[in-house]
């Protein structure tokens, strides 16, 4: 087999992220039970101001998966600067892995928000200060991961993108005071704040929520962060292969004279 | 890296080591393109990222001013004319409908307006909750002519209290700095709510 298809004898899984994974599933399937059907709607007798109905119930997914963007950004921002630091791969490996995760989250964010509002506001989309900064969020790690993706040296790649890891993460707070520092159409914060603004099993479901995200964050960041080590070794595997068929091919090719000026060099 | 220890460094063309990239003859030509098209590539996704970020803050800088309380639009009445601007208020009352459009009044700071609603509206759209309204004033300036409705719900998920969501909650959104003549200071504050439990 081509030893650059020869992967980790145990792919991206360990026992422990095994058995992490499995009680993972269990919490999700735990928490969908909470959100969806143990928690009461907000209709009835105990209705907020809003009767939201069922409608609440997407509460419970869209603001744990922002708490997961906003974490995995942190964690990005924290190992970009670790990088800057100590220049060790890892802490890159780290940055990168929690940016694309923190993209897939951001994503869910917009998608569970756009679904909402469509039903709650009565619009898919409003170029409101917290969208319209959200997207201005994934733009910017989108364009991290496209950054990471254009330079092919790893230190270069690994330094560059420490600083844009850093600088990207000031657009988070931003994202989050949004709702306080300008109008918009999304409402104000109902949890981060000294009174929340939200009890009993409705709170109970959305703390639930944040925790089931943070832990599919860590699980995914598990298994990411080893692709992206086992990608390295490919990439410092496949420079050795290349330098080696190369070799070859010129020993072929000129027959006794393996080391020749190559065309087009000057 | 075993074979070959003792000869030119490979990862140096300068110093006589192989050309790694990919072969496709003619090799200066290709290279050469290659080269220059990537830098053109990258120019063309530097200038589009421009683009994308320039147009998100354009729109940013429209949805700081995302809306105008009721009685803002109301003291500006004369200088907004027919100019379509969104009205934020609560909705004060049960609704009409006449036949072509839904009026009902939005109330802010103790200012209500009548608005004239022509479309649709959200399925959260009742009395008490606030909402924004996109439109004008009628020519007459004494209605507010809206045809896109949206419902700004809040953030309370607790029981409803007594549901004056205007008296509870005069400080729920922030006064407009340049044109606000109302003092935020004589508005009681959040924590004062009676019912909140």
């Amino acid at each position: 087999m081509n030893p650059l298809f020869r992967m980790h004898p145990d792919g991206t899984a360990s026992r422990a992220s095994r058995v992490f994974g499995l009680v993972l599933l269990v919490a999700v399937a735990v928490f969908l039970a909470v959100a969806l059907v143990i928690s009461p709607p907000d209709s009835g007798p105990n209705a907020s101001e809003n009767s939201m109905g069922d409608l609440v119930r997407i509460m419970y997914v869209h603001v744990p998966v922002a708490v997961a963007c906003y974490t995995a950004f942190f964690v990005t921002a924290v190992a970009s600067v670790a990088y800057l630091v100590r220049r060790s791969e890892g802490w890159d490996l780290l940055a990168a892995a929690s940016a694309e995760v923190g993209v897939v989250f951001t994503v869910l964010t917009l998608a569970t928000g756009s679904v909402w509002g469509h039903i709650a506001w009565g619009t898919w989309w409003e170029w409101d200060p917290r969208l319209t900064s959200t997207l201005l969020m994934l733009i910017v790690y989108i364009g991290y991961l496209a950054l990471r993706g254009a330079v092919l040296d790893p230190v270069v790649r690994a330094r560059r993108a420490a600083v844009v890891g850093l600088v990207a993460f000031a657009n988070v707070p931003i994202v989050h005071y949004s709702v306080d520092w300008w109008r918009g159409i999304h409402q104000p914060a109902t949890i981060s704040r000294l009174d929340p603004t939200i009890d009993g099993l409705k709170l109970f479901a959305l703390m639930f929520g944040m925790l089931v995200a943070i832990a599919v964050y860590v699980w995914l960041m598990v298994h990411r962060f080893r692709l992206e080590f086992v990608r390295a070794r490919l990439e410092e595997q496949g420079l050795d292969t290349a330098l080696a068929e190369r070799r070859a091919e010129a020993e072929t090719a000129s027959g006794a004279n393996p080391v020749t000026a190559p065309k087009g060099a000057s | 890296m075993d074979v070959n220890t003792d000869g030119p460094d490979d990862r140096d063309l300068e110093d006589g080591g192989l050309d790694l990239t990919p072969r496709t003859p003619p090799a200066g030509a290709a290279v050469g393109r290659t080269r220059s098209m990537r830098r053109w590539g990258a120019v063309g996704v530097l200038v589009g990222l421009v683009a994308v970020v320039a147009f998100v803050a354009v729109q940013a800088r429209g949805a700081s001013l995302y809306y105008r309380n009721a009685d803002e639009a109301v003291a500006q009445r004369e200088s907004l004319g027919r100019d379509r601007f969104r009205l934020q208020g609560v909705v004060v009352g049960e609704s009409v409908d006449d036949g072509n459009a839904k009026v009902f009044q939005v109330a802010y700071r103790g200012v209500s307006v009548t608005v004239r609603h022509t479309g649709k509206e959200p399925a959260l759209f009742k009395p008490g909750l606030p909402v924004v309204a996109e439109g004008s004033w009628n020519a007459a300036g004494t209605e507010f002519d809206s045809d896109r409705l949206l419902v700004k719900h809040t953030e309370d998920y607790k029981k409803a209290d007594t549901g004056d969501y205007e008296q509870q909650h005069p400080d729920r959104v922030p006064a407009n700095d340049a044109d606000s003549d109302t003092d935020p200071t004589q508005a009681p504050s959040r924590g004062e709510r009676p019912d909140a439990s």
